[in-house]
């Protein structure tokens, strides 16, 4: 016997068990279509950025004033983050080759390897803030403030980026990392990582060995201090969220921000939405949030108050280690 | 033993539609390409996702959770994460009538 299905029959698809909200197919369908343009524009805006920010340290490098316009210029280098996550999920540009060249630089600048992030983040899809299951889930509740702080402002992310990357180069996986990685990537993960390993130690044996310091003012300098603005906003996605849950109304999160943020966070900040639909390219999920946003918890007012927001939370997660930040309305 | 299954509506489907379809207990889609008809496994070869659901442009079906892509003429991984290749079925059009053999 025959018969026609749409995408609504079931197929015991494992990604039922979610919560998704309700659309109109046709609809996500249209929000699912790619383009160049506005990943151009986007990539644009923040090289452009990159090169304003960069020129003002270049002008500022006798001075006091250096540190601070590093700090910027890290800041907005950082966000290299999200330009690397749009093209990890391959909804950056239509055109497949100008993705994977940028996912290369971005995650290159970011300090990720980028078939290993591929895979890793398509796993924190699949279990996402789930306990032993999501690769990306690094911290859980109760938080302590010492690890808020370390995480977001101190070098945790460059030694466990460096660590990881050291023991990738030397042919080393985690039991976890095995179990998403399979065996026929394994060399190319390998060879990536040796590759990017290779990069970054040119440029940081050239400074020393030419008594440059512009590998350091250019890059590993505010690469270190900017990290942490671009942490403030990753902090967002599901920090002190419920976990263990199939439903991201619970366990991410999603922040107003204006415009120039989103532009730099290629509209990250619509973090369940993202959750909810990943196909969606990141020009879309304004237009996204708008047919769904009343089945969907409403977005806290900015990176500072739901950091604040975390805050709180960790300091009543003190006597309540259970308590979370989740909420359906 | 396979056999030929009419494709329910096949005959209007337009280009750059794709239709899912059950037959001889198997799940499919149906492609209409620029290249005529091609017929595919339903379900990702990486986590078993829903392709009904995913993103179909021109050749190319993309899997709405991890954006694994495959090539619907062959069922070849094109991109990380899959890396097996999708069960393809043959197509054919008989008197404006569109076949899959399953």
């Amino acid at each position: 016997m025959t018969t026609i299905e749409d995408d609504a029959d079931s197929l015991d698809d494992p990604f039922d068990a979610w919560f998704s909200p309700t659309i109109d197919h046709a609809i996500l369908r249209g929000l699912m279509r790619r383009t160049n343009l506005h990943g151009m524009l986007t990539l644009g805006l923040w090289l452009l950025l990159c090169g304003v920010t960069l020129y003002v340290v270049v002008l500022t490098r006798h001075s006091f004033w250096v540190w601070p316009a590093m700090l910027v210029y890290g800041g907005v280098l950082c966000f290299s983050y999200a330009a690397s996550h749009e093209c990890a999920h391959g909804t950056a540009f239509k055109t497949r080759r100008l993705n994977e060249a940028v996912f290369w630089f971005t995650s290159l600048v970011f300090i990720e390897e980028p078939l290993y992030r591929r895979y890793s983040h398509a796993e924190h899809h699949t279990h996402t803030w789930f306990n032993e299951l999501d690769p990306q889930k690094p911290y859980g509740n109760p938080l302590t403030l010492t690890r808020y702080l370390s995480g977001t402002f101190g070098p945790t992310f460059y030694f466990d980026a460096a660590r990881q990357l050291f023991r990738h180069s030397t042919g080393r996986f985690t039991r976890q990392e095995l179990g998403f990685l399979p065996p026929s990537e394994i060399r190319k993960a390998i060879r990536n990582s040796r590759l990017m390993s290779a990069c970054y130690a040119t440029l940081l044996v050239g400074g020393i060995v030419f008594q440059s310091p512009w590998p350091f003012i250019l890059y590993f300098i505010p690469r270190f201090l900017g990290g942490c603005i671009v942490t403030l906003y990753i902090n967002t996605q599901h920090m002190c969220m419920a976990e263990d849950l199939y439903d991201h109304r619970l366990t991410t999160r999603s922040i107003k921000c204006g415009w120039l943020e989103r532009h730099l966070y290629w509209n990250m900040n619509y973090h369940i939405e993202h959750h909810m639909y990943p196909a969606v390219p990141f020009h879309a999920l304004s237009r996204l949030n708008g047919a769904i946003r009343q089945q969907l918890p409403a977005p806290l007012n900015g990176v500072i108050a739901a950091n604040v927001d975390i805050l709180k939370a960790i300091s009543r997660q003190r006597t309540e280690p259970q308590f979370n930040l989740s909420r359906t309305h | 033993m396979p056999a030929w299954s009419i494709v329910p509506g096949g005959e209007n489907m337009i280009e750059g539609t794709m239709i899912g379809m059950s037959a001889s207990g198997k799940r499919l889609i149906v492609y209409r390409t620029k290249t005529g008809y091609f017929a595919t496994d339903r379900r990702c070869t990486h986590q078993g996702a829903d392709l009904l659901r995913g993103y179909f442009d021109r050749e190319v079906i993309e899997c709405p959770v991890h954006q694994g892509r495959f090539n619907v003429c062959t069922g070849a991984a094109l991109s990380p994460p899959v890396s097996t290749p999708l069960a393809v079925y043959p197509v054919k059009v008989v008197d404006g009538k569109v076949l899959v053999e399953v």
